[in-house]
């Protein structure tokens, strides 16, 4: 007769979790609905018990009222939880860039073995692997800080300030012209010449024998490239002055960049020990990738802010 | 026009169930019995919200709680503490308070 006040009562316990006084509340649970039974003077049959239960909640609602005030990461707190994240995020990931970079192989976190990155497009797939674990981690500390008694007041850097420069780079439409004009004149030469770079004005495109001729093309492909994504992002930022513009703008340079930093050194020098050279201009494109990376948090930030508008 | 009052009457309920609690509880009742004395008064409440709400009173040291056996099966007294009738009547004050500003408001919408 009892089996389905103690059903109802076990599923609620399952969802009240490890709570210290979860026996005492079912108790007091088992209890009023003994009173409600004996009270109504009721036959405590089948049907009219799972109908005392059914009016006392669903036993996941029932559970959640004695849970309001019990939280894994405190309110108060969880705004941090993004910040964080996204402060670790960057410092995480820049390791990862400076570590693809460079070549060196190392680790600031625990658990984290994937720090050997070989190729671009792992670099690509790291970003929501290393948003993941670093998320996590966050998580992790935020929960132990809210099950520690007492305030702790916790750092929050201004970094809504920092990501928040956007603009709208509006050019006149003259500039966008002109880099079409360029644009035209540089793709004829490309199409007729295989490239756009004179290495001896004397000798048209005669290649220095300590360079592959194909990195000729590649700089002309570089260059015809800046020139027609900047003329696209003038002509479409003056009809519809869009931030995605702004941000296609930018996942446009970071690609191709992280495409350049990937060339093989010896596509570009026919003699190894030149491929020395490369280092410090890895570097250099290394921090310009930051400076778009930085540039798309903040139009992805505006983004999401005029959303929530 | 629909009003979207989805959450509203719970929140609202809270507050004053609270207060109608601390002032039956002048003298020992169990869960049920206050349940049945609110429902007389044309106030129905849902004991899963009643329940949770005594417990966060007995936390706060409002109300104090034991168990008696009766009929062979146990029950669960309440009764308020001197800390619960000082909560009491801070209680009434704002709630007073409240309603004199209610009323005025609506004076002033019904001109």
């Amino acid at each position: 007769m009892n089996n389905p006040i103690k059903e109802y009562l076990e599923e609620i316990s399952h969802y009240l979790g490890e709570k210290k006084d979860s026996e005492e509340i079912l108790q007091e649970i088992e209890a009023h609905i003994h009173d409600k039974l004996q009270a109504e003077g009721i036959e405590p049959d089948e049907k009219n018990i799972a109908r005392v239960l059914r009016e006392y909640g669903k036993p996941r609602e029932v559970a959640e009222r004695y849970l309001e005030d019990s939280h894994i990461i405190r309110p108060s707190y969880r705004r941090f939880l993004f910040q964080y994240t996204w402060i670790i995020f960057f410092i995480h990931y820049g390791l990862k860039v400076i570590s693809y970079i460079s070549g060196i192989s190392f680790s600031i976190l625990p658990f984290d073995f994937s720090i050997n990155i070989n190729s671009w497009s792992q670099l690509i797939t790291h970003i929501p692997m290393t948003w993941i674990y670093d998320f996590g981690l966050v998580a992790l500390v935020l929960y132990f800080i809210t099950q520690e008694p007492g305030d702790k007041r916790l750092l929050w850097p201004n970094l809504g300030k920092f990501f928040s420069h956007t603009k709208i780079k509006k050019r006149k439409i003259w500039i966008g012209w002109f880099l079409l004009f360029i644009f035209i004149i540089l793709f004829a030469v490309f199409l007729r010449q295989g490239s756009i770079v004179f290495y001896n004005p004397a000798e048209l495109i005669k290649p220095d024998p300590m360079q592959r001729p194909d990195i000729y093309r590649v700089l002309s492909i570089i260059v015809l490239f800046i020139l027609a994504v900047e003329t696209i992002t003038i002509f479409l930022q003056s009809r519809f002055s869009s931030i995605w513009i702004t941000l296609g703008n930018n996942l446009l340079y970071l690609t191709a960049g992280l495409l350049l930093i990937n060339m093989p050194a010896d596509m570009i020098f026919t003699d190894s020990s030149l491929h020395g050279i490369l280092n410090p201009m890895s570097w250099l494109l290394g921090i310009i990738l930051l400076f778009i990376v930085y540039d798309i948090i903040c139009n992805i930030k505006a983004i999401l802010a005029k959303k929530a508008e | 026009m629909e009003v979207r009052n989805h959450g509203v009457e719970p929140e609202m309920n809270r507050g004053f169930l609270q207060i109608l609690v601390l002032l039956v509880l002048e003298k020992s009742m169990y869960g049920y019995q206050m349940i049945k004395s609110f429902l007389d008064l044309g106030y129905p409440v849902e004991e899963n919200t009643l329940y949770p709400l005594l417990r966060r009173l007995e936390k706060n040291g409002w109300i104090k709680s034991h168990w008696e056996i009766e009929k062979e099966r146990p029950k669960k007294y309440y009764i308020i503490t001197d800390d619960g009738k000082l909560a009491r009547s801070s209680f009434l004050d704002i709630w007073k308070r409240q309603q004199k500003i209610i009323e005025f408001l609506i004076m002033e919408v019904e001109k």
